[in-house]
């Protein structure tokens, strides 16, 4: 089953999900947000005290109270300590004790895969984040699946039957999660010249597949299998162990043990599919843990997104031995 | 004329010894309520605590497990939260208990522990939660006590009086 290139998906999906966890002022303000704006709203950032703003293509605008788009600070609407306590209530289902481990880490999941980063005042146990109180600032970010973004890139991933162990840089925010769940799509479906092979997704931030209670949200494939808010390294052991995938996708590599793992995983021939944040192989260099993985010429495909045309833009293909670049251009 | 006077006078033993039950039931379901009342919390607390169930889950499933007009308050408090009316949970607890308490048999000082708990269910960490779950239920444990006491003190007073009054006007009636 092979999808067609559906295009940049537009729309306001997002809204019933996220205008749920919002309390009915802040509700009645997002939702009238005019439509084409709200089609491509990438960010809403709500801070006590301080204006709402919204980063659409871009651009930011300042949100008056009934959604109106101010260029400037002065008629907008100024967010109240009431507000920001309803949001976050209404945000972990009215359980903040539930969504405790997830506070710890910054940030909390909602239905339909879509994240919410929190700022606040850390409180420390031990030296370790407890859990983070005062919480102040919220950042609703607007994930959309684009089925057909990895169309242009799976070829140099796959030759022939054969899977390519690959890396995928780039700063925050240029698509990371959004290609490699669409990789995972493709790999499991299968497009022509390649019949899906099982593919297996430690997702440890919810972001790829978007699970909720467990189905993922998003479109990741018919031979996918998902270990939602699992830890990198647990995870694809627990993948390794009981689901014989023929390949992994997981987002974020950083960590020394991530690369334990990553490793036990080429042991047991299975291919690694993985992102992690970087501005290019010379940036990546620099920083010990991924220097070592690039140095144990791991992967054979890197691929470096970045935005000189447009967000999500492919810069460069490397082989991952050679270290050449096989494009001639950036692709978008 | 004696038939007449005679059943107009059992209707009034009747009546007032049904009033004086009632007066005396009251003392007996406020302790029944209250012990109720305490087995949910500690139900919530282990689901809340142990579990880490959502809230609106957990009430209802708590819910489940009792009776009478502790069991349509928690329902009550979960159809809230789950139609996500209301923007905290404090305001759900504050409505379900405004709307509920006065079929309960409970006294003013029972309804103000109650209330003062719906501002921090659900609010805090596990282990602040834990905290405040003890706290209610100790409160709770105190009031039943002292709901005990009153019990056994007027439950029979009430009964005897209901039936003696009713005598007492039935004589001076007649």
């Amino acid at each position: 089953m092979y999808m067609e290139y559906s295009g940049w998906p537009s729309g306001i999906a997002w809204k019933r999900v996220i205008l749920d966890a919002l309390p009915e002022n802040i509700q009645r303000i997002i939702d009238g947000i005019p439509r084409d704006i709200a089609e491509s709203l990438e960010e809403i950032r709500i801070r006590e005290g301080r204006p709402m703003i919204i980063h659409s293509r871009g651009k930011s605008y300042y949100l008056g109270a009934n959604g109106e788009l101010f260029p400037s600070p002065e008629k907008a609407y100024c967010v109240t300590h009431r507000d920001v306590q309803s949001i976050l209530q209404r945000m972990s289902n009215y359980s903040i004790y539930a969504v405790e481990e997830e506070l710890r880490n910054g940030y909390i999941t909602l239905r339909g895969g879509y994240r919410v980063g929190l700022a606040g005042k850390a409180v420390l146990e031990g030296g370790k984040i407890r859990t983070l109180k005062y919480i102040s600032s919220f950042n609703i970010r607007i994930s959309r699946e684009i089925i057909g973004v990895a169309d242009k890139v799976i070829r140099y991933i796959v030759s022939g039957a054969q899977v390519r162990h690959t890396l995928v840089l780039s700063p925050p925010q240029m698509g990371k999660t959004t290609l490699i769940r669409d990789i995972a799509r493709l790999l499991s479906d299968g497009f022509p010249g390649f019949k899906g092979v099982k593919v297996g997704i430690v997702d440890e931030r919810s972001e790829i597949a978007g699970c909720f209670q467990g189905v993922p949200q998003n479109n990741v494939g018919l031979q996918t299998d998902v270990l939602d808010a699992c830890p990198k390294v647990e995870g694809i052991m627990m993948l390794i162990r009981s689901m014989s995938p023929a390949v992994i996708i997981t987002d974020e590599i950083g960590r020394a043990e991530d690369v334990e793992a990553i490793e036990e995983a080429l042991n047991a021939g299975i291919k690694i599919i993985t992102t992690a944040h970087s501005s290019d192989i010379e940036d990546a260099r620099r920083r010990p843990i991924l220097s070592k993985v690039l140095d144990k010429k791991i992967f054979e495909r890197i691929i470096v997104l970045g935005k000189s045309m447009g967000v999500g833009t492919v810069e460069k293909i490397y082989d991952g031995h050679t270290l050449n670049n096989l494009l001639d251009r950036p692709v978008r | 004329m004696a038939f007449i006077k005679i059943l107009s006078s059992l209707a009034i033993v009747a009546c007032c010894s049904f009033l004086g039950i009632q007066a005396a039931n009251a003392y007996v379901m406020r302790v029944k309520e209250l012990r109720m009342l305490r087995m949910a919390f500690a139900h919530l607390e282990s689901e809340v605590i142990n579990y880490a169930t959502f809230l609106p889950e957990a009430v209802e499933k708590v819910a489940s497990l009792l009776q009478g007009g502790i069991r349509e308050f928690f329902y009550d408090f979960g159809r809230r939260l789950q139609k996500r009316s209301g923007d905290t949970a404090a305001e759900a607890w504050e409505k379900a208990l405004n709307s509920w308490g006065k079929h309960l048999h409970i006294t003013a000082e029972d309804f103000q522990i109650l209330l003062t708990f719906g501002k921090v269910v659900g609010v805090g960490d596990r282990e602040s939660q834990r905290r405040y779950f003890q706290i209610i239920q100790s409160q709770l444990r105190n009031q039943e006590q002292k709901a005990e006491e009153a019990c056994l003190k007027y439950r029979n007073m009430y009964r005897n009086l209901g039936v003696l009054s009713g005598l007492a006007l039935a004589i001076i009636l007649l």
